[in-house]
């Protein structure tokens, strides 16, 4: 498990437009950022930072397509940021049980 | 706010007053008895130390804020990895016994929380427990 990998997934989901972004992605698969910016009430100028946010998350990747990109989910960094999740949640529960033990 | 799904929770009620609660929290002895290994730090704002999990992991320690008999909150990572805040926040319980919350998160999602905070009323860092 990689912790700053998740960090980065964390980071780049925490923005609300973001979050929009990735679920036009996977609600619609495969789309470029003027068909995504044409949902959202933001510019594709916008549209193209978030998704180089995502990328480099490694939440998206990104296709060329004659003149024009699109850009899909990569769904695999999210289970990171899960395991991150379940993992340190984990910790925290045994380490708690230990408190109250400790303060009996 | 819409973060509280990115982040661990834990909210638990220890059958204990909040004295003693508050004491096993802050007591590098009483710390090394639930939360680590070893503990060595001072509980005190700006102290830095490290702490020793039970399988050998060391995490460099900063204290964030010590809020007496209310809240500690602790920067930590273990080598390589990336850096969490964890908050430690007590309250009353009824019964005598002391509700104690603990927040853990990557630091960077609380500078993403505080940046997008700015000329809010939220003034961050810190994500309050309610």
């Amino acid at each position: 498990m990689n912790d700053a990998r998740a960090g980065a997934v964390f980071h780049a989901l925490s923005d609300p437009t973001r979050r929009r972004v990735v679920q036009a992605l996977a609600q619609q698969g495969t789309l470029t950022a003027s068909a995504i910016a044409a949902d959202l009430p933001v510019s594709r100028q916008a549209v193209t930072k978030h998704l180089a946010a995502l990328r480099e998350a490694g939440l998206a990747r990104a296709t060329p397509s004659g003149r024009e990109v699109r850009y899909e989910l990569v769904p695999a960094p999210m289970s990171d940021a899960v395991d991150w999740i379940t993992r340190t949640g984990a910790a925290w529960d045994d380490s708690l049980a230990r408190l109250q033990r400790s303060l009996e | 706010m819409e973060l509280q799904e990115d982040v661990v929770r834990r909210d638990v009620t220890l059958d204990a007053g909040r004295a003693a609660v508050w004491r096993a929290l802050t007591d590098p002895g009483r710390l090394a008895r639930w939360l680590a290994a070893t503990v060595d730090v001072d509980l005190h704002e700006g102290a830095t130390g490290t702490i020793t999990d039970r399988d050998g992991t060391v995490r460099d320690v900063v204290v964030e804020e010590v809020l007496p008999g209310r809240r500690v909150a602790l920067r930590w990572a273990a080598d390589g990895e990336e850096p969490t805040l964890v908050e430690l926040t007590v309250d009353d319980a009824p019964g005598g016994r002391t509700r104690l919350v603990v927040v853990e998160m990557p630091v960077r999602l609380v500078r993403a929380v505080a940046d997008e905070a700015v000329g809010g009323a939220f003034r961050g860092p810190m994500l309050v427990a309610a």
